[in-house]
């Protein structure tokens, strides 16, 4: 589903991300893990065309991004939905109309189709009655389900997840995490999870990728992280 | 309604903080350090802006008074109605313009992000008074400085006119400087630097004070900055008409 | 000029280039344009209307002093003055105001959008801010900064005559006298309307689409739009000017 090929990010002659290579298959769930700024963000950007790489090469469903001009890579994101750390809800828009919008710039058509499935999946994310509220008057764990299900209204094949839980308390988290592998489950996606609740990592991902200062430090699956080297076994303890 | 509401909210706030700012001023607590290196950093900053400035500022009225010369074959007066433009008018409106979207809007930036991520009050828990510590220091290197660049603006000016008026009107430089020696006076030179001054006053205040208020994260800083290159712009055209009437 | 100020004009001018293209193709209206018009235009009229009428208290008073001192008659200014205005200060002025009204505004709103990653979102969901965004602002730009210099220089016409007026005691009519308006003035004045109409919400665009970081960056967006956007206001008046003032002799 999505390979990376020695990818390297540099911002101003300085590396951001350099070396990374790893593969994941459909329907598997990959979890990102490392200390701020080790490049988690970037690689989910890298991932969806919306930086691109200073070397090597980004593949998505065996397309090669780095040929494809904006247009192309447009379409292509039609099969993806992010999750943004800052949930990135379009503030001159109502809750119902951020939602809708996906769909809508995808070229859905039937306005009674598209608004049944809006207030569906309002319903799912247990915000039945947000639909004409303006994204600011939310807080921080509606915020969220409202850039859930934004993210999945057109049902993507890759869900692309930015630390889904920043500045959530554990229960608001805990249920984010559920709805995430929910909706998963649903439309057997793939998913990337950058977050820094390791405990819910080990629970819902197949593997994990840990970062260090841009650069690849372990990749494996969760047992393999739990018996691998020393530095990852203590950040997945939280002792480091 | 709401709209006039928060308006009247922020012109109050805006005469509370020039309030407290002036009476601080009655007895500053400067550090002088910190002084200094704002005036550095403001005079650092705007001298491109204003030079680039000044010189197309000379060319614009040297185009403009050029048109009127030719007209009426008065080549012999084209100095006096360059600087009389300039010296007074042109000059300290466009380089108060450009100082104020230079200088005064990063001040708005830079203190409205102070206050968004709580600087200003980690300022206050440490018992610093953020009007002596941050204010005074900047109203005052703003003042300064737009003077004192008002100067070195109308020099340039000065430059890109004679240029403007050989290139294209082909006045030699020498008759152009004799005429502008000739008829501009002393007294056209510091009413510019009166209003520069005034104009300086006024754009370190308002930035200053929308800085200081700014609430609501990151679009709050923009909006601010708008507010306050808004402020200064009218506050300038209105400092520019008063003292053109009460000056003469 | 160093690196990042020429990779800031560079890309600039990119932006330009797509915008023209993608406002070359429909659609033209609709609500953005329209919205957007209602923004920069109606929203920017009365800030327009005051600046541009001391700009007439001012200009009236400095010449009528003048032609006191050196003639002793200030009758004829408006006759004199009308041309300048409407060829020079109207539009550079009122461009100038709007650098700074218009300017921040984009600048203000399209960096906060850029720093909570909500341009990134846009490109998620198939729409590129090129389109959405940069597009119907400067279509209603090129549309609005005309009639909002218009607007200027009647603010700054009626002012000046009442000052005129008030000041020298020049009957209005003598004041509004148009014979040395050439037809070259106002075609110099919507020259540099449409110019910057079109300069405006691109430089500031690109300035708040190039913002990085939280409030810091959409702070120096802001600034970096208004200093640039004024700017190439000045600049560009002494291009069109210059262009065109051999015509004139």
């Amino acid at each position: 589903m999505i390979e990376l090929r020695g990818v390297g990010v540099a911002f101003n002659a300085r590396a951001a991300l350099s070396d990374i290579s790893f593969r994941v298959e459909r329907g598997e769930t990959l979890g990102i893990i490392g200390a701020g700024g080790a490049g988690k963000t970037l690689i989910l950007k890298l991932i969806c065309g919306l930086l691109r790489p200073s070397q090597g090469q980004v593949i998505f469903d065996g397309q090669a991004l780095g040929g494809l001009d904006e247009r192309a890579l447009m379409r292509l994101r039609g099969r993806m939905g992010m999750i943004f750390q800052n949930n990135a809800l379009f503030d001159f828009m109502s809750v119902g109309d951020n939602i809708a919008f996906p769909l809508r710039r995808l070229g859905e058509v039937d306005e009674a189709a598209l608004q049944a499935k809006v207030h569906q999946r309002l319903e799912e994310v247990a915000l039945p009655r947000a639909y004409d509220q303006l994204p600011q008057a939310l807080s921080g764990g509606m915020k969220k389900r409202v850039c859930l299900a934004r993210a999945t209204i057109h049902d993507p094949e890759l869900m692309l997840c930015d630390d889904p839980t920043a500045g959530l308390d554990p229960v608001t988290t805990n249920r984010i995490f559920r709805l995430l592998k929910a909706t998963q489950a649903r439309n057997r996606a793939t998913a990337l999870i950058v977050s820094h609740e390791v405990e819910d990592l080990q629970e819902i991902c197949d593997r994990l990728l840990m970062l260090e200062g841009g650069r690849m430090i372990f990749w494996g699956s969760v047992a393999e992280a739990r018996g691998g080297p020393e530095g990852v076994r203590e950040f997945l303890m939280g002792r480091r | 309604m709401n709209a006039l509401l928060s308006g009247l909210e922020t012109l109050g706030g805006l005469a509370l903080f020039i309030g407290s700012t002036l009476r601080a001023a009655l007895r500053p607590r400067l550090d002088a350090f910190e002084l200094w290196r704002i005036l550095h950093r403001v005079g650092v900053r705007s001298l491109p802006i204003v030079i680039i400035t000044a010189v197309f500022a000379g060319a614009i009225a040297a185009l403009q008074v050029g048109t009127y010369v030719v007209k009426f074959r008065a080549y012999e007066v084209v100095g006096w109605g360059f600087g009389y433009a300039v010296f007074r008018e042109l000059g300290p409106l466009l380089i108060g313009l450009m100082f104020s979207g230079r200088v005064g809007a990063n001040h708005t930036a830079e203190l409205g992000t102070m206050r968004v991520t709580e600087q200003i009050d980690a300022l206050r828990a440490l018992a610093i008074d953020p009007i002596h510590y941050l204010i005074l220091p900047r109203v005052l290197s703003m003042i300064v400085m737009m003077t004192l660049l008002n100067a070195v603006g109308d020099l340039f000016a000065l430059l890109g006119g004679m240029a403007t008026a050989w290139g294209l009107i082909h006045v030699d430089p020498w008759v152009f400087w004799n005429s502008f020696i000739e008829y501009v006076k002393l007294g056209d030179f510091l009413n510019g630097m009166i209003k520069a001054n005034a104009f300086g006053a006024a754009i370190g205040l308002l930035s200053c004070g929308f800085g200081m208020q700014v609430t609501g994260g990151a679009p709050g800083v923009g909006r601010a900055v708008n507010a306050s290159v808004m402020a200064s712009a009218v506050a300038i055209f209105f400092l520019d008409w008063l003292i053109t009437a009460v000056l003469r | 000029m160093s690196g990042a100020a020429w990779r800031d004009t560079r890309a600039t001018i990119q932006l330009g280039i797509d915008a023209a293209r993608a406002s070359l193709r429909a659609p033209w209206g609709g609500a953005a344009v329209y919205e957007q018009m209602y923004a920069i235009g109606n929203r920017s009229a009365l800030f327009i209307l005051i600046t541009q009428g001391f700009l007439g208290a001012i200009l009236n008073l400095q010449s009528g002093y003048q032609a006191l001192r050196v003639l002793g008659d200030a009758s004829m200014i408006g006759e004199q003055l009308l041309p300048l205005l409407i060829r020079q200060l109207g539009p550079t002025l009122t461009g100038l105001m709007i650098a700074t009204r218009v300017a921040t505004g984009i600048a203000a709103e399209l960096g906060s959008m850029k720093v909570t990653e909500q341009i990134d979102a846009l490109r998620m969901c198939n729409a590129s801010p090129v389109d959405f965004l940069v597009k119907p602002r400067l279509i209603a730009s090129i549309m609005m900064v005309p009639v909002l210099t218009i607007l200027g220089i009647l603010s700054a016409f009626i002012v000046g005559a009442a000052t005129v007026y008030a000041v020298f005691g020049t009957n209005p009519r003598t004041y509004a006298t148009f014979d040395q308006i050439t037809l070259l003035d106002p075609i110099e004045c919507m020259l540099k309307a449409l110019s910057y109409g079109a300069l405006i919400p691109i430089i500031a665009s690109a300035a708040g689409l190039a913002a990085r970081g939280g409030s810091e960056g959409v702070g120096e967006a802001t600034t970096r739009a208004v200093v640039s956007a004024s700017l190439t206001v000045i600049l560009v008046d002494f291009l069109i000017g210059g262009a065109l003032f051999p015509f004139r002799i």
